[in-house]
């Protein structure tokens, strides 16, 4: 007999939190994202259900919509030609034994893509670095600047994602079913056809259109690569009529809900596909995955890959980044003569700009992640065992940061906190950056708390009841003990990604104030590109580190 | 210390879990709750310990009325004082042994007498040497003794088990079932323990309550459950019956002989399969009355052949007022068919 009781991870157990709970994410989430919908169907104070619209039928911001969705297509397209050979290499031949790779390759995917964007056309550009290496490359690298070289960096961001979702699908299909197929009489391409591809296909589609929502949300890539050739998509745009002369918050809030509209639908698409083609293809018995021996041509052409793929997404923007941030003038080109570490001492020396910068990121990081996790761990206790709908309204409300683009929930919170009628007046201070970055990463957050809450059974805790802990001493002793690598992976994580947040730091960091990604992008745009660079480099070292510690930190306690 | 449920009974969204119930468990006896799947028993136990709440009645464990819905007691869990088994042992994975065991004392102030204790309880269950681990490092054998370390180590009257030994492998399972009874005899303590395996049931305990639907069918030493069954299922679930009327009348396997004694009972049937089990073969008989018996023999017999066998009178159990009793019904009783082939 194996019932299970749950649902007893709730403390404390009385309702009016889950009021609370509720009021919270509403004032957090909820209440800015209805002001850009709002604000953008009162376009001059007058109500118009078709005011959204009515900014596509003009030519010019259509263009930026459709710019957006072709700038999708062609991601999508880009990451699949760089992903499914690789997740096939790894799932089905040799190669996959190499379990340094899948760390490695999550690298670009955990790169700011500012900063990729950077290296490349730090290495692209006229006397840039591919030129200095390869004189001949001077023909070509003019063409990188363009619709291609933005999908190409693009892709070479978000590929590994769909790499880890096509790697699993091909690993969970296993070698059985193919044999099963084999054994009945299909030849490869007959099998491939019938049997590998349909059952890819769910999950595909899943990773493609995740992926094509990601671009579409995306913001650091077309700031920096699409403005330098002229290809304006929403978010860049959206950016420039918020904060460059003239401001027009009334177009912003329209492009803001067209791309919150265009998100939402391929959320659903999503959503539909996911429920309709999974199949469950993992069988409870151990797997069996038939293990391509490479040899000859085979392991040369896979090894080939592999490290071309590692060179394109890894190499070339880092070297551009690290070369860069050590050279004593730009101009001298690559030569030992011209190394100099003088750009890391200035900013490491307390009291520089860049010093500044980078103690605001980790202070501004630090207690965004504190009150994050502090926020998460209220809401999942709140959520206790996601039978109720208020249970699971509670999740969906805390997971929406994470469906819906950085940059709209940007607008809705200065719509919200600078709105005339604001008593709280947060706007142009530091808690506003921290409040924005609390919103955005809260998802991690529950994620991640959540996870290790459901690993803790039912039985745990009644066990202390019966053992005679009060309810104080259970939650305590037991559940907040194992609560705790949640807690820290959450915190991990939104430090992390919150020291390098750039597009909520660009439009609500007070006036005279820097954080290391607004301090990477202004210098990259007209200031000393070495500087920035430095900063690069010990923006991402640094929040590596911290991984590198709370994982291994993590590690030791199991 | 005693038990004492009067007119308990418990619905859950308004499905009946337990019909209103009567039952004294006595001082230092060991008491078993039998059943298939949903029949209550687990609920039962948890409304002893006080992990749900009943609907009506009264509990009361020892001196203390733990529960009394007229008067709106209800204890909870924490200060019932008792000792409990959970079936997948719910040990505390952050915890060591050590801290696992001395939870129950240190969780009611009792810290003092913390060590003394907790070294008494690992001793108890041969664990000694193992207090700094952690139950993932313990074999499954060693982490059912972590359990029961720990529900006797605050030293409560009453120990509760939710099928204890279900989650082990049937070697195991074995072993670890007489080692209990012995540790719980040794201690003196009440143990109320519920399983769905009639061996287990048999071989452990004083009492057994058969129950089926929320409700107790029968209560009797295993001597009695076994040899005088009162209701058609708890012969069907105790053990093999040999129906000579249906749900009336019935003889158990061993007593099937196959030469006739002065004043037996004769049969004749068609044997239908024969499987050797070993010290014996079990012969399937198919009688005249489409009946299907169980008999043994020492030697094989042919598939098909006729046969005589014979039963002594002393041997038929009659159920008294089987009219009374509902037959259960068609699905149920091919349910328990299956059970019996997978018991084999």
């Amino acid at each position: 007999m194996s019932k299970s009781y749950r649902g007893e991870l709730r403390f404390p157990a009385t309702s009016w939190l889950m009021l609370l709970a509720f009021l919270l994410l509403i004032l957090l989430v909820g209440v800015p994202l209805v002001m850009v919908l709002l604000h953008s169907l009162f376009p001059d104070s007058v109500f118009d259900m078709l005011a959204p619209f009515k900014v596509l039928s003009n030519p010019g911001l259509f263009s930026y919509f459709w710019n957006s969705i072709v700038l999708g297509a062609w991601v999508v397209l880009g990451s699949t030609l760089l992903a499914l050979p690789m997740a096939f290499l790894s799932a089905r031949t040799t190669i996959g034994r190499h379990a340094w790779l899948d760390v490695v390759l999550i690298i670009p995917f955990m790169t700011p893509p500012y900063i990729g964007s950077m290296g490349w056309i730090l290495f692209m550009q006229r006397r840039g670095f591919a030129e200095q290496l390869f004189p001949a490359a001077a023909k070509l690298t003019p063409h990188f600047f363009s619709l291609f070289g933005m999908v190409a960096i693009m892709s070479l961001h978000l590929f590994p994602f769909l790499y880890l979702i096509l790697r699993n699908a091909l690993q969970r299909i296993g070698g059985s079913l193919e044999e099963a197929g084999s054994v009945h009489g299909g030849g490869v391409f007959y099998m491939l056809r019938r049997v590998v591809f349909p059952l890819l296909l769910g999950s595909y589609a899943m990773g493609a259109l995740l992926i094509f929502v990601k671009t579409i949300a995306e913001f650091g890539t077309p700031a920096t690569f699409g403005r330098q050739i002229g290809f304006y998509v929403l978010t860049s745009e959206i950016h420039r009529y918020t904060s460059n002369w003239p401001i027009d918050f009334g177009t912003a809030t329209s492009l803001a809900s067209v791309l919150l509209g265009a998100c939402l639908v391929f959320w659903y698409i999503q959503n539909i596909i996911s429920r309709r083609y999974q199949y469950n293809t993992l069988g409870g018995k151990g797997m069996r995955t038939r293990i391509l021996p490479l040899r000859g041509w085979r392991a040369v052409l896979g090894w080939g890959y592999t490290i071309g793929l590692l060179l394109l997404s890894i190499a070339i923007p880092y070297f551009s980044i690290i070369a860069t941030s050590l050279q004593k003038l730009r101009g001298d080109g690559l030569a030992w003569h011209n190394v100099t570490l003088a750009h890391y001492g200035e900013l490491l020396r307390p009291g520089s700009k860049g010093w500044q910068a980078l103690m605001n990121s980790l202070g501004l990081a630090g207690i965004a992640a504190t009150v994050a996790v502090l926020i998460g761990l209220f809401l999942v206790l709140q959520m206790g065992s996601m039978k109720r709908w208020t249970e699971r309204g509670l999740d969906m409300l805390s997971l929406l940061p994470n469906t819906v683009p950085g940059i709209v929930i940007v607008v809705g919170l200065i719509l919200f906190w600078n709105a005339p009628w604001m008593p709280l007046p947060i706007y142009n201070t530091y808690s506003m950056v921290v409040l924005t970055y609390v919103v955005f990463y809260l998802p991690y957050s529950v994620q991640y708390i959540k996870a290790s809450a459901s690993q803790i059974d039912g039985s745990l805790l009644q066990a202390g009841k019966v053992f005679g802990g009060k309810p104080l001493y259970i939650f305590r002793r037991i559940a907040l003990p194992l609560l705790v690598p949640g807690v820290l992976a959450g915190w991990m994580m939104t430090f992390t990604i919150s020291a390098r947040e750039l597009v909520a730091s660009l439009m609500v960091l007070p006036p005279s104030m820097q954080v290391t990604a607004t301090y990477i992008f202004s210098q990259f745009e007209q200031g000393e590109v070495s500087l920035g660079m430095a900063m690069a480099v010990v923006s991402v070292g640094f929040t590596t580190l911290v991984l590198v510690i709370m994982n291994h930190l993590g590690a030791d306690r199991k | 210390m005693e038990v004492e449920l009067r007119g308990v009974s418990k619905a859950f969204d308004g499905t009946t879990a337990l019909q209103p119930i009567d039952l004294t468990i006595s001082s230092g006896s060991f008491t078993t709750l039998l059943g298939p799947s949903g029949c209550g028993k687990t609920t039962l136990l948890r409304l002893i310990a006080g992990l749900e709440r009943p609907d009506r009645g009264s509990i009361r464990i020892g001196d203390k009325l733990v529960f009394d819905a007229e008067r709106g007691i209800y204890m909870p869990p924490q200060q019932r004082e008792l000792g409990m088994v959970f079936q997948d042992f719910a040990l505390w994975p952050h915890m060591t042994v050590y801290e696992n065991v001395a939870f129950g004392l240190k969780a009611r102030g009792r810290g003092k007498e913390a060590s003394a204790q907790v070294a008494r309880a690992i001793e108890a269950v041969r664990l000694q040497g193992f207090e700094k681990r952690y139950p993932h490092q313990l074999s499954g054998g060693q982490q059912q003794r972590v359990a029961f370390a720990r529900s006797i180590a605050s030293q409560a009257g009453l120990i509760l088990f939710d099928e204890p030994l279900s989650a082990l492998d049937a070697l195991l399972r074995d072993e670890m079932r007489e080692e209990l009874v012995q540790m719980v005899r040794e201690l003196g303590v009440t143990a109320v323990y519920v399983t769905h395996d009639q061996t287990e049931a048999m071989s452990m305990s004083d009492t057994i309550i058969v129950m089926r639907q929320g409700e107790m069918l029968q209560r009797g030493k295993p001597e009695d459950i076994y040899h005088t069954p009162v209701h058609p299922f708890v012969a069907r679930f105790v053990g093999r019956s040999n129906w000579i009327e249906a749900d009336r009348q019935l003889v158990r396997p061993e007593h099937v002989q196959w030469t006739a004694q002065p004043e037996a009972r004769t049969f004749t049937g068609v044997v239908t399969r024969v499987s050797y089990l070993g010290d014996r073969y079990e012969v399937t008989i198919k009688l005249a009355n489409d009946s299907i018996w169980t008999a043994y023999h020492h030697e094989r017999i042919a598939i098909g052949d006729q046969v005589q066998v014979a039963v002594a009178k002393q041997h038929i159990h009659s159920l008294e007022s089987a009219s009374d009793l509902e037959a259960p019904s068609v699905k149920q009783e091919e349910q328990y068919q299956l059970k019996e082939v997978i018991n084999r």
